[in-house]
């Protein structure tokens, strides 16, 4: 058999840490074939992406043995640039991928790169663009792209130099499930032009068709190969057991555990949102009530994160009120009761430690209930370290220890299991349910249904 | 705006950089507040010539309340607030020229002409990379800053530690973001030794050479004075 890309008993540690070891990865990819790298968050798969791309070693310096060999020829003997040439590759964050600020520019970024002629280039950008369905977004800032549309962007960029080989690190874990389906559609091309794709994934629902084979990892081995056929033959118990993430996407089932009566706790009225004169969304009208777990769902841009901003008081709302067991809640108030968990926390962590950050500009903490609350939190073992150092699971409970001891009634979540594993989403509802049962009202931005049936007791759809 | 068609600027990258020169002889040279009025009133043209009439009138403004404020207002008002704003009148009206062209440049040169224009003039690849990530990340904190600040609304944090508040998860985020960066930079061959080539094209048209000439009669002015 002809190899286009062949792992030879790779070995790698990172310097400093012990984080993303892996030991002993052999495999090899035929031309054109696709393979997905899969496993829980931190078994190591994209250590292998990095690897094949030639990051490591020369980009993150480690303890490595064994060899890649890309075509027959090993990669250890090859300068990065040249790597490049062959092997084009996705990352995750579509915020952190481009160098231009305008969407032509990045879409030839690689290809100036390697002195592709002028002429040359005004016709692959536009073909780029024709293929990949994108040229409503040509000649555009980058600055007011959708994270969906950046991540298309990069993509396109990858796609405009032509690689052989196409590798992809959690690609989908920012998008939406509109552009998780574009995604999908943009494999199904490269595959059809015969492209080698190697793609590190915890999201496997688009993927299940696409797949060739799929290897799942766990500390930094390869504990199982599948064909395709034999992963869609796995029982729903052997999937769970694994960690791995549902294979359908599906509308979530939700039945309606709450408690509806006509004192609401919380009652929206008449609510219009937006910016200044513009309206985004008008007419809003929503009660729940302490316990209630609320996900509030929509395309994007359908103004979600408007009203995410409206209800914590940050904005001011055009036109309509927020009551709170019946009296009117200003911005201000609102600011009092709410507390929003970001999509990336680290914007809200600010000191030096766990226990620092739960008090952090508090005049007289009470460390008796800080205790209490890290404790309940299994935050109270790490009050030492530093936030950064967490994971994102750790984080993200830390901000929700803040807004325990800040005493916030209603709690917002904005996209909290966007790249998460099976396991951490799994504790994210039980954090949820935690908080549901203190009395406090949680709502939840999300595009994640297996969260939503999880978690969630109510849906408020937009749009 | 028909002059956008061309590589879209009124002036070349080329042009401006010549004319940020001539703006820092004419504000560190420090002979006649006429050549430093002249000056203002030529970038102020340039500008309207462009089609942007508010930035125009919007600079124009300032100078005359700035002019206004060091020769008539200060003057005439009591000595303590006389003492405290003259030196930062003064100061903003000597660094005018340079302000002016300045951020005419800014709202006119995209990021990859600036790179063009370096790499035309034979700055160092090394440079330029550097030059062009740090320029990269401006809009990124501008974002950056806006979600610390909702984060901060959020909580009860006292005055003194509000400075802290701001810039730790900026600090943070710059370490991740710069690697995330860099990684998607060399592994789209930004190391390539080649000649690099460019979508865009730089040429020098009427609009330049009058700037130039014009730009070079207040050096020369300059020059004669002193």
């Amino acid at each position: 058999m002809i190899e286009k890309i062949r792992l030879d008993n790779i070995s790698f540690a990172y310097d400093g840490t012990g984080n993303g070891k892996i030991k002993n990865i052999s495999f090899s990819v035929s031309p054109g074939g696709c393979v997905v790298l899969t496993g829980r968050s931190g078994c190591g798969k994209t250590t292998v992406t990095r690897m094949i791309n030639g990051l490591i070693p020369e980009f993150f310096s480690g303890e490595l043995t064994g060899s890649v060999f890309v075509d027959g020829e090993n990669l250890a003997d090859k300068q990065l640039y040249e790597i490049a040439k062959k092997i084009g590759s996705v990352f995750q964050n579509p915020k952190t991928q481009f160098f231009n600020t305008d969407t032509d520019g990045e879409i030839a970024f690689g290809m100036e790169n390697n002195g592709v002629p002028r002429q040359e280039l005004i016709k692959r950008v536009k073909k780029t663009a024709d293929n990949l369905n994108i040229t409503n977004l040509l000649n555009r800032s980058i600055f007011s792209l959708s994270g969906g549309e950046k991540q298309k962007i990069a993509f396109a960029s990858v796609y405009a130099m032509n690689p052989e080989v196409y590798l992809l690190d959690e690609p989908s874990s920012n998008l939406d499930t509109d552009a998780i389906c574009d995604l999908r559609e943009y494999i199904q091309i490269l595959k059809s032009q015969g492209k080698t794709i190697i793609i590190a994934e915890h999201r496997l629902y688009y993927l299940k068709d696409l797949a060739d084979e799929i290897y799942y990892m766990d500390a930094g081995e390869i504990k199982h190969r599948w064909t395709q056929e034999a992963f869609l033959n796995l029982s729903v118990h052997e999937r769970k057991q694994l960690g791995l993430r549902s294979l359908n996407q599906e509308e979530p089932k939700i039945n309606d555990k709450s408690l509806r009566n006509d004192n609401a706790d919380i009652e929206i009225k008449d609510f219009s949102i937006g910016y200044g004169k513009k309206d985004v969304l008008t007419d809003i009208n929503f009660k729940a009530n302490k316990g209630d777990i609320i996900a509030v769902t929509g395309h994007n841009g359908v103004g979600k994160s408007t009203l995410l901003r409206t209800l914590c008081g940050l904005q001011k709302a055009l036109r309509g009120n927020i009551f709170w067991n019946g009296e009117v809640q200003n911005q201000k108030m609102l600011l009092k009761r709410t507390y929003m968990v970001m999509q990336d926390v680290n914007y809200q962590l600010f000191a030096d430690s766990v226990e620092q950050e739960t008090c952090f500009g508090i005049k007289n903490p009470d460390y008796k209930k800080v205790e209490q609350v890290l404790k309940e939190l299994d935050l109270y073992e790490l009050k030492e370290k530093h936030p950064n150092t967490l994971s994102a699971g750790q984080k993200q409970r830390l901000a929700v220890a803040v807004s325990m001891l800040c005493d916030k009634d209603i709690l917002v979540f904005d996209e909290p299991t966007s790249g998460l594993d099976l396991e951490s989403m799994r504790m994210v509802s039980e954090l949820m349910y935690k908080l549901a049962k203190m009395g406090k009202i949680i709502f939840l931005v999300t595009h994640d249904f297996e969260l939503v049936s999880l978690a969630c007791t109510r849906i408020f759809p937009l749009g | 705006m028909h002059h956008r068609s061309r590589s879209g600027s009124f002036l070349d990258p080329r042009t401006f950089l010549l004319l940020l020169l001539i703006a820092n002889v004419i504000t560190f040279s420090q002979i006649s507040l006429w050549i430093e009025m002249g000056w203002i009133v030529f970038v102020d043209s340039m500008i309207l010539l462009s089609g942007k009439y508010k930035m125009a009138v919007k600079w124009i403004l300032l100078f005359c309340i700035l002019l206004l404020l060091q020769y008539i207002v200060l003057p005439a008002s009591p000595e303590i607030i006389a003492t405290i704003f003259v030196i930062l009148v003064n100061y903003s009206i000597r660094m005018f020229p340079c302000l002016l062209i300045g951020s005419f440049m800014m709202r006119e040169i995209s990021l990859r002409q600036f790179v063009l224009a370096m790499r035309k003039l034979h700055f160092s690849e090394k440079l330029i990379i550097s030059l062009s990530v740090t320029i990269r990340y401006f809009p990124a904190i501008k974002e950056e800053i806006y979600h610390t600040k909702d984060a901060m609304s959020l909580r009860k944090i006292k005055s003194s530690k509000k400075l802290e508040a701001m810039l730790v998860p900026l600090m943070m985020s710059a370490a991740a973001t710069a690697e995330e960066l860099s990684a998607a930079a060399v592994t789209r061959g930004i190391e390539n030794p080649i000649k690099k080539t460019s979508l865009l094209t730089l040429k020098l048209n009427f609009n330049d050479y009058a700037c130039c000439v014009i730009g070079c009669l207040f050096l020369v002015g300059t020059f004669i004075l002193k």
